[in-house]
């Protein structure tokens, strides 16, 4: 057995699915315990992750579940954008779970850690498989936990939210299935690898029928402009540690999966004027709605909506920079999302209110929580030094690299977006820190089990924004993983 | 057989559309638990067992059972 | 005007998939990958049934993506129900003797048919999933039969859904510790094709795979009656 069998991707996924399958009898025998399992198993993730990631920047790790070789059996493919994002998700895992170890109180406090650890496993599960229809099952694994967590407070809006995405969820999940069918149907296989050497000429209107399901289906989950009616009322009514997890990882895993089967499986080549107009589209209209919200949680999740918008807009640029562009923004609008949805949490808590007016003053009264909230916000809108400067700065550049007019008419209106999401980013610092002035009230932080998340949050948007090169190394193989269909074949069918 | 295999798709055909149709609910439950039911006969006839069960016993059976539940908890008729 | 849209939308979705279907001849077999597990997979896995075969040996990655989503569906149905206050208790009338006596005759065979059906997956068609809801649609019969007399022993459905889940991941790694190294290889001994004691871990997984959805899908029935 050598050092790689010991590390082997496989682990990222059973393990987490083990532990939760564990916690019910855990429970059984004390409550306390299992609030600690999730912390316990994405720490055990992301060390796993973070020791596999160099490993997999030259060749990717293949590995084939029960030993049958890729087209007969399932495989996972390992590479450098898988691990990338299962990394991010390992972390923002382990932090969101040390935040919710004290944050969550109410309900049936044993089902929610079950459904949030098993929501991050889909997620990981979607990044790292290399069969679609292993991909079709952790994205149900990854949308059913995410329909009870939006519920699982039982408010009537929550309970409104949960059914209005799980309609929208299930007619995407069906979508995705009808696609899956159609390409098993046509070729005879699942493997993603076998699928993209089998399929030609994507135009073919066969194969374009079950493209358009399986990106309509995907679509709905990663929100792309007329697919996300769900999101804002889904965000904003679950609790805060699960919106954090909801917009910083469940879509941006369902743009993968688009990426992914645009990119790999059927090597789309001419439909990104197509993609890029709806990727402006959805900043445009994103940010403006944003803009128009009185409600905290809502607003973050409008600004969800546009930052998908500008991820979407990278990833059809096309170009070896603009796709390592649009890995960046994914990482930098993870990182900054999971960090305002964590402090607006306990902001919200402290003033019983969701109402952006009711923060006065909260820039005194949790002078910690109201700096985190700030340098993520300044991350989102793109000021230098945090790391959604680095990764705006690009994707601009990735835009301007060919001087074609469109392109630069486009990241126009991207910038306008920017410059709306800075105006009501501004707006809510504002009535933080110079509002109700008067208001002098005793400090009452945040507890210790959320500051730490938060700052280890802050300190990553800051490190990563002051050195990109770190995290360069990694998206320049992942960005060519992404557009080298021709490799991803060899690697996976030899 | 292809006489039976046609009236199997026509009467599922049927009871689709009139579930669809009905204005009483559990009427609809009914129907759609018919549709599941000669699905599963279906898929005995395509040698396929194994989806055959799954579909009689989950299909019609249990599904049906919550939708019953679900209509006991609201309302029998649609408005 | 909406029926309108919806309809054309319909249409355009029927018209899609028939040209996608066109393409495929019925009742051919020309998938390379189906092929392979008609053709080698009594010698690879062991097992009489070749769906088994593909559920559990071939596709059991998306087997075990498929029982976590059960599981997940029944977590999740609990916690939301949980926070719903239970409502006024219905007057509900008893059920006859005849009635409820004839459910608790069939109770028993009904169980024991589901454990058939998953004891003996890689023989004859049917398998954990099938036995599991032929178990749990006995405890339907013993809801519907005899309403609020009996009912599902809590801590008894969390352990078998539990143990039945772990040993399903145990004995992937114990795949990945030992044999060929692979997560969820089968590493146990073949046995004599078409025996009770064959397919290496199919049995056992497909044993945990019933006792795992029976317990689910029961408690899921368990929690729904309870609201009614």
């Amino acid at each position: 057995m050598n050092e790689m069998s010991i590390l082997d991707p496989v682990l990222l996924i059973a393990i987490p699915l083990g532990l939760a399958f564990l916690i019910p009898l855990l429970g059984l025998v004390s409550k306390k315990i299992v609030r600690w399992i999730p912390v316990v198993g994405f720490l055990f993730n992301g060390i796993v992750a973070l020791l596999i990631l160099p490993h997999v920047l030259k060749q990717p790790i293949i590995v084939k579940i029960g030993g049958f070789v890729p087209p007969f059996g399932i495989n996972l493919y390992a590479g450098s954008v898988g691990m990338l994002l299962a990394s991010l998700i390992a972390i923002t895992g382990f932090l969101v779970s040390i935040y919710a170890v004290k944050y969550i109180t109410k309900g049936a406090e044993q089902k929610y850690h079950i459904l949030f650890l098993l929501l991050l496993t889909g997620a990981t599960g979607v990044v790292l498989t290399g069969d679609i229809f292993n991909l079709f099952v952790f994205f149900e694994i990854l949308c059913i936990s995410s329909y009870a967590l939006v519920a699982y407070l039982g408010t009537r809006s929550g309970l409104e939210a949960s059914i209005k995405y799980l309609i929208q969820g299930s007619i995407g999940s069906s979508f995705l299935l009808i696609g899956i069918g159609l390409l098993y149907g046509q070729f005879g296989t699942l493997n993603m690898a076998d699928l993209a050497r089998q399929i030609v000429d994507y135009t073919e209107p066969s194969v374009f029928v079950s493209m358009v399901f399986m990106i309509t289906g995907l679509g709905i989950e990663a929100a792309i402009f007329p697919l996300n009616a769900w999101l804002p009322d889904a965000h904003s009514s679950a609790p805060s540690s699960v919106s954090a997890v909801l917009s910083g990882i469940a879509i941006e895993v369902g743009l993968y999966a688009v990426i992914r089967v645009l990119f790999t499986i059927f090597a789309v080549s001419n439909f990104f004027i197509f993609f890029m107009v709806l990727g402006v589209l959805t900043v445009l209209i994103g940010e403006m709605s944003a803009f128009a919200q009185k409600n905290i949680k809502r607003m973050l999740a409008y600004s969800s909506i546009g930052q998908i918008g500008l991820i979407v807009f990278a990833f059809s640029i096309s170009t070896q920079l603009g796709v390592a562009g649009g890995l960046f923004q994914m990482v930098s609008h993870t990182l900054g999302k999971a960090l305002l949805f964590l402090c607006a949490g306990y902001m919200i808590f402290r003033t019983g209110s969701m109402e952006i007016s009711s923060l006065e003053g909260i820039g005194k009264k949790m002078p910690i929580t109201a700096l985190c909230f700030t340098i993520g916000t300044f991350s989102i809108v793109g000021l230098p030094p945090f790391t959604g400067f680095a990764s705006k700065f690009m994707i601009i550049r990735a835009a301007l690299a060919n001087g074609e007019l469109l392109l630069q008419i486009l990241i126009g209106l991207v910038l306008v977006g920017t410059i709306i999401e800075g105006a009501y980013f501004f707006k809510i610092i504002q009535t933080i820190y110079f509002k109700g002035a008067h208001k002098t009230d005793n400090r009452e932080e945040a507890p210790v089990t959320a500051l730490i998340p938060m700052l280890i949050l802050v300190s990553f948007i800051i490190v990563i924004g002051m050195f990109p090169n770190i995290i360069d190394k990694v998206l320049q193989p992942a960005a060519s993983e992404l557009l080298d269909q021709v490799k991803y074949i060899g690697s996976v069918l030899g | 057989m292809i006489v039976i295999v046609t009236f199997l798709i026509v009467a599922m055909l049927a009871a689709a559309v009139s579930a669809y149709f009905f204005r009483d609910l559990l009427n609809a439950v009914i129907a759609s638990c018919m549709v599941s039911l000669i699905a599963a006969v279906m898929f005995i006839l395509l040698h396929a067992p194994d989806v055959a069960m799954a579909e009689a016993s989950i299909g019609a059976a249990l599904v049906t059972t919550v939708f019953v539940i679900a209509i006991r908890r609201t309302t029998r008729y649609e408005k | 005007m909406r029926k309108c849209i919806g309809i054309i939308l319909l249409i355009i979705i029927a018209w899609g998939i028939l040209t996608s279907l066109q393409t495929m001849p019925f009742g051919v077999s020309r998938a390379k990958v189906a092929n392979h597990y008609i053709n080698n997979g009594k010698d690879e896995t062991g097992a009489a049934n070749i769906v088994t075969s593909v559920v559990i040996n071939y596709r059991a990655f998306d087997t075990l993506g498929e029982v976590t989503v059960l599981f997940l569906s029944a977590i999740g149905l609990g916690a939301v129900l949980a926070t719903i206050k239970t409502r006024e208790k219905r007057d509900t009338e008893k059920a006859s003797l005849i009635l409820s006596t004839g459910c608790r005759f069939l109770f028993p065979p009904i169980i024991l048919f589901g454990a058939y059906i998953f004891i003996h997956g890689h023989l004859t068609p049917g398998g954990g999933f099938q036995g599991g809801a032929i178990i749990a649609s006995a405890f339907l019969l013993m809801y519907l039969g005899c309403h609020g007399e009996k009912r599902l022993n809590d801590r008894c459905s969390t352990f078998s859904e539990s143990l039945g889940g772990l040993a399903f991941v145990i004995i992937g790694l114990i795949g990945l510790a030992v044999g060929t190294h692979y997560f969820l290889n089968n590493f146990m001994p073949l046995g004599k094709f078409n025996t009770l004691l064959s397919a290496g871990v199919i049995p056992i997984i497909y044993i945990a795979i019933g006792f795992k959805v029976g317990a689910e899908l029961s408690k899921i029935i368990d929690l729904l009656m309870e609201e009614s």
